[in-house]
């Protein structure tokens, strides 16, 4: 019979904890801060070793979640007086989990009565190993939605209007947008990396880091099928990152002249439009040219907008 | 009972009831810290001392320990093996270079969350989910973009390094790890990490790189002790081995009958960006696997100690420890 590993005996001590009648809170702070830990190295943190212990086991993923909700309502409540990292592997253990069902009520909570400490606070420790508690709880938030009352804080982030007490950054936004719960908002979604792609521009990968975004996405909802040509239209990705969609799509540049009332131009007064490969298919050309009219039309006058389709299609 | 390598008589003192307390737990991790706890030939009476003073009170001997660690080896400025009581395993006349096997998820795991709330553009994409940021540093580690991303890394490490300190870095000699770098590829990583008693079961996918600095990058440079780790995957070398030649990592996966054993050093965290590399050849992925249960493995490393020292002091000792395990 193959012997134990280390992980292995120390992954039965948590099922038998999680499967105890009362499982000790203690014993769940002890983990999460670095106590106790299957001994495999010095610098993985407690909340990932319980999250591998669990993961992929759906009945010890919401048996976890119920301790974890128990240990937030402490945390809330003050009868738990957490350190930073405790705190802070408590709320990743939240984003790992991923169980609005039961994290996200005790997660609203904690955000209504500021339980986390804000960045900089002159009282109590704020930040673990570098970084801010309130990053861990926009994590926890963002992973853990109920439901949509965030909606407004995660676009505001991704337009780079932080929070006043959550803070926060364009990737909060972004990560943000995608917990929410329901079928995703394609257009949101696509909004979302048409911010998260300026917010990049300047990044040395920028085309790598930007797939991985949209690879993110598509990861989060699995099966969902996307139409990110034409959302990158009608949200106005850069260039650059229409073109990381596929390298072989044919980018034209029309020239319309503008008019001056509400003309928003793309690239002074050239449009820039990047056709798929795909729209040889007359249906998928006609989508695109009424996916790009629409998108003038929230900008330009009718007029400009029928010119530029007409542009299109002659292009095309 | 020996603390320390030295015959105490009061075992009602703190330490010995702590080494005993140890002693005593059914887990092997906890009876291992209590064995070298009680052999260690390496920490002198001035930092017994020094230890037994700044030892916090907590629940259990295993929390005290991490405590030290945490707070006076690992996550300050001044880690205590810098101390002048510990000039007994400062190492005069160092191997010229030397090297060490940084893993590169558990560097942009703590990273990027500093990064992103420090507002650094080039690392604030990496996802707050763990598994999403193995699937972002396996992107940047593909051939066409390594080289950039672990010069960036690194970079960016000489100011994390300042925000964060992390101690120490434990140290090796790159020709005594040649013979893993002959294992099948999709063991390499592992077999590297293990020679040096670091087990990376559960770290299937993620990525290590060896690093190479020059001993004078690093000095001062020590012979390591079981104060400056509290890894069960540690053993001290025995009594009458030479500082210069370091500790002897515990290699946890021996039975594959390596030629050599890995001497071992320890330093003060080194800025990353000042280590040479090869970026095609020295990283590695990691498979994952298991590692052999802890009680096995430390039985092995005595038998090994068995083989190369045979002084009657050392050989005394390892039958001494032999003895405690069991």
């Amino acid at each position: 019979m193959a012997m134990m590993s280390s992980f292995d005996e120390w992954q039965a001590k948590v099922r038998d904890w999680l499967k105890s009648p009362n499982p000790e809170q203690s014993k769940l702070a002890d983990w999460l801060a670095g106590y106790d830990g299957p001994g495999i190295d010095r610098y993985t943190e407690g909340f990932t070793w319980l999250f591998k212990a669990v993961q992929g086991d759906d009945e010890e993923s919401v048996l976890l979640a119920k301790q974890a909700a128990i240990m937030l309502e402490s945390y809330r409540l003050g009868t738990l007086r957490p350190s930073a990292r405790l705190a802070s592997n408590l709320l990743y253990l939240c984003v790992e989990l991923r169980q609005s069902r039961l994290l996200g009520e005790p997660l609203a909570q904690m955000l209504k009565d500021k339980t986390v400490p804000p960045k900089g606070d002159p009282e109590r420790e704020w930040s673990y190993q570098g970084a801010s508690l309130m990053l861990a709880f926009r994590g926890a938030l963002a992973y853990n939605q109920a439901d949509a009352k965030l909606r407004q804080v995660w676009i505001d982030m991704l337009e780079g209007k932080p929070d006043p007490y959550l803070l926060g950054t364009p990737m909060d936004g972004y990560e943000g947008v995608l917990g929410l719960p329901g079928k995703p908002e394609h257009v949101l979604v696509a909004w979302a990396l048409s911010w998260m792609a300026r917010f990049i521009d300047k990044a040395p990968d920028r085309v790598g880091d930007f797939k991985r975004l949209i690879a993110m996405a598509e990861r989060r909802f699995p099966g969902e099928e996307w139409d990110w040509e034409i959302n990158a239209l009608r949200c106005a990705w850069p260039d650059w990152a229409r073109e990381s969609l596929d390298p072989t799509n044919l980018r034209l540049t029309i020239k319309i002249e503008l008019g001056s009332a509400g003309a928003a131009s793309r690239e002074g007064n050239l449009l820039v439009v990047t056709i798929p490969r795909k729209c040889q298919d007359p249906d998928r050309l006609n989508a695109i040219f009424t996916q790009v009219s629409d998108c003038l039309s929230e900008n330009v006058p009718s007029s400009v907008c029928q010119e530029a389709v007409k542009s299109i299609a002659q292009h095309a | 009972m020996r603390i320390f390598n030295r015959e105490i008589v009061d075992e009602s003192e703190p330490l010995p009831m702590l080494v005993n307390k140890l002693m005593a737990d059914p887990e092997a991790k906890n009876r291992a810290y209590g064995c070298n706890l009680q052999h260690d030939p390496r920490v002198s009476g001035e930092r017994e001392e020094h230890f037994l003073k700044v030892l916090s009170p907590a629940s259990t001997p295993a929390k005290r320990l991490e405590n030290f660690v945490n707070g006076y080896v690992q996550r300050t400025t001044a880690p205590d093996f810098l101390n002048a009581h510990n000039g007994e395993n400062l190492v005069d006349n160092p191997p010229d270079e030397l090297v060490t096997i940084q893993n590169i998820n558990g560097l942009v795991f703590f990273m990027s969350k500093w990064a992103r709330d420090a507002g650094i553009v080039g690392f604030a994409t990496y996802s707050l989910v763990f598994d999403e940021q193995k699937v972002a540093v396996h992107d940047k580690m593909q051939p066409a973009k390594r080289k950039a991303f672990l010069s960036e890394l690194f970079q960016w490490h000489v100011d994390y390094s300042k925000a964060v300190p992390y101690n120490p870095v434990w140290l090796g000699c790159a020709n005594e790890l040649i013979p893993c770098r002959s294992a099948p590829e999709v063991e390499r990583g592992r077999r590297l990490c293990e020679r040096v008693g670091v087990a990376t079961n559960k770290k299937d996918g993620e990525w290590v790189v060896t690093l190479t600095f020059a001993s004078n990058q690093l000095k001062p440079i020590y012979r390591p002790t079981c104060l400056d780790g509290a890894t069960e995957y540690h053993c001290p070398s025995p009594e009458g081995a030479k500082a210069h030649d370091g500790g002897i990592a515990v290699d946890l996966n021996a039975s594959d009958a390596m030629p050599l054993v890995a001497r071992e050093y320890i330093a003060k965290y080194p800025e990353l960006i000042a280590a040479s590399y090869d970026a095609d050849h020295d990283c590695f992925l990691l498979d994952g696997a298991p590692t052999r249960p802890l009680p096995e493995v430390r039985k092995d490393h005595l038998r090994r100690l068995m083989a190369i020292f045979k002084e009657p002091d050392a050989t005394a000792w390892i039958f001494r420890v032999e003895k405690s395990v069991h």
